[in-house]
């Protein structure tokens, strides 16, 4: 047996090496835990500054996880605020539009009508109210911040540490990256079979990839490296983040090259390889082989950042076995009609790879449902995955 | 409903029109997997000398709502086109081989 000398697991705090438990990925009682210690206390993504660029934009954020909605508008002063989105009266939705621009928010059930900063501008007829006190005429507040351009939200009362210390290094470490030129977004979503954690892994790992993606990128990102090892691996607190390998002798089929040489020399990134001009967390380990980065910020965010452009995953769990994924595309604006066509080509590849990975989730969900499967082996580099368990495991206080 | 046109130097792609000159993403996904593999590499196969072309022509053309009609055309079908590439290139199957139902793949937020 040849058996490498030098594990990525080793180079994690405190991962150990047995298999690990596949009751953290299907117990309902797991997940109303995770919902509580997790999802109600850990900032979490709700979109980009750029889709409320003016006062009084305002886009609502459906959260399936707690099938509610809220709502972020950009006040007077052009800060962003976060609402429920509840009218305190009777509780109706206030925004009923996926975004919108308003002067005012307008409950339509009473007309009820708050300002951008969620206090009361119109009670209609309010001296006959009784004792109306003005704190419970107020839009509730959510917890908001902004990280690069991302606005993030936390449901917890009080947040236990303010959203730039709950990022840490991995936030610092990508602030210089120009997040803000992709402002042409793209979503595709789904209501898949799978629990959470297994939805945000199947990103997380590239030894699947000269398996399951055999008819598309494998010899793109894997050529070179026949069992899709990682070029790097890091943790960051609970968030985590690899390099996965690109093969630099790949040679792209027809149409696909012709979308490579249209694609816009103003990309979001340039430069395939080392790239010591890129920001310190991208391409972090300045390898000569690199293909792009997996950023994971815990619970339900993964950042992917290649050369050109960065998309997004997303997961919502509803329940242990359902997961809601959205995974968004940001790119600079079509300058031309050829810029458009490149576009929407790497869209149909970014889906279709995407569409690879899925069934293998909704599988691996029933058979650990059913009890066939109780133990999940973690390869060496799958350490992200492990090192995923080992972080929920740590906020649900439970021990492995 | 009007009838759609190209410019003249891409005339020939006419016949794709009614098929490939769809308007939105869903519609193009939806083609894709309800077409027939023959149908998608006739198609494929007829854009694809074009193609360097076509760009070339449209990288000249601001992406606007001044784009006009027969431009727009032009674009549509190297839209489909990009939609049905895989199928051609990867898949030798109008579907992704094994994929998750294209049906239960929602379109959220379609490109402007």
């Amino acid at each position: 047996m040849n058996k490498p000398q030098n594990f990525l697991t080793d180079t994690f705090a405190e991962l150990k090496k047995t298999p690990v438990d596949t009751r953290l990925y299907c117990d309902e009682s797991v997940f109303e835990s995770e919902r509580e210690r997790i999802f109600e206390r850990c900032w979490m993504m709700a979109g980009r500054v750029e889709q409320i660029p003016n006062k009084g934009d305002f886009f609502v954020r459906r959260l399936p996880t707690f099938g509610q909605s809220l709502i972020f508008v950009r006040n007077q002063e052009g800060e962003v605020n976060g609402f429920y989105n509840a009218c305190p009266h009777r509780g109706n939705h206030i925004c009923l539009e996926d975004q919108g621009n308003v002067k005012l928010l307008r409950c339509k059930f009473h007309n009820w009508a708050f300002d951008l900063n969620g206090n009361a501008a119109a009670i209609p007829d309010q001296d006959n109210f009784f004792d109306l006190d003005e704190a419970d005429t107020r839009l509730v507040p959510v917890h908001t911040d902004i990280w690069n351009g991302f606005i993030f939200f936390n449901l917890a009362e009080t947040p236990k540490q303010d959203l730039q210390t709950y990022l840490g290094d991995i936030g610092d470490s990508l602030t210089e990256y120009p997040f803000e030129t992709g402002t042409t977004r793209f979503q595709i979503s789904a209501t898949l079979k799978s629990n959470w954690k297994s939805v945000i892994d199947s990103f997380c790992e590239t030894y699947h990839l000269p398996a399951l993606h055999r008819h598309s990128i494998a010899t793109t990102l894997a050529g070179g490296n026949k069992f899709g090892h990682l070029v790097h691996a890091l943790e960051s607190g609970p968030h985590r983040a690899a390099s996965v390998w690109g093969n630099k002798n790949y040679v792209p089929k027809p149409v696909q090259s012709i979308a490579y040489q249209f694609s816009s020399t103003e990309a979001i990134t340039s430069g395939q390889g080392a790239g010591a001009d890129l920001p310190r967390g991208v391409n972090p380990s300045r390898s000569e082989n690199w293909g792009l980065d997996i950023n994971i910020l815990f619970p339900n965010l993964a950042i992917v950042i290649g050369p050109g452009s960065y998309f997004c995953h997303q997961v919502w769990p509803t329940s242990a076995g359902e997961t809601v994924w959205e995974m968004t595309g940001f790119w600079a604006p079509a300058k031309n009609a050829a810029d458009r066509f490149v576009q929407q080509y790497f869209l149909s590849e970014l889906r279709d790879v995407a569409s690879e990975d899925l069934n293998t989730l909704e599988r691996a969900q029933e058979n650990i449902k059913s009890g066939a499967i109780k133990q999940f082996h973690f390869h060496d580099h799958e350490v992200l995955l492990r090192h995923h368990y080992k972080t929920v495991l740590g906020y649900l206080g439970m021990n492995d | 409903m009007t009838t759609q046109s190209l410019p003249s130097a891409f005339a020939e792609l006419s016949p794709f029109i009614t098929d490939w000159a769809l308007d939105d993403t869903t519609a193009r996904m939806k083609k894709r997997n309800r077409s027939s593999m023959d149908d998608i590499q006739q198609f494929y196969e007829a854009m694809l000398p074009r193609l360097e072309a076509a760009l070339s022509y449209l990288k000249a053309i601001p992406y606007d709502r001044n784009m006009s009609a027969q431009d727009a055309c032009l674009l549509k079908l190297c839209l489909s086109l990009a939609e049905i590439t895989t199928a051609v290139e990867w898949y030798n199957q109008p579907g992704v081989v094994d994929g998750y139902d294209p049906d239960k793949i929602l379109v959220t937020q379609d490109l402007p």
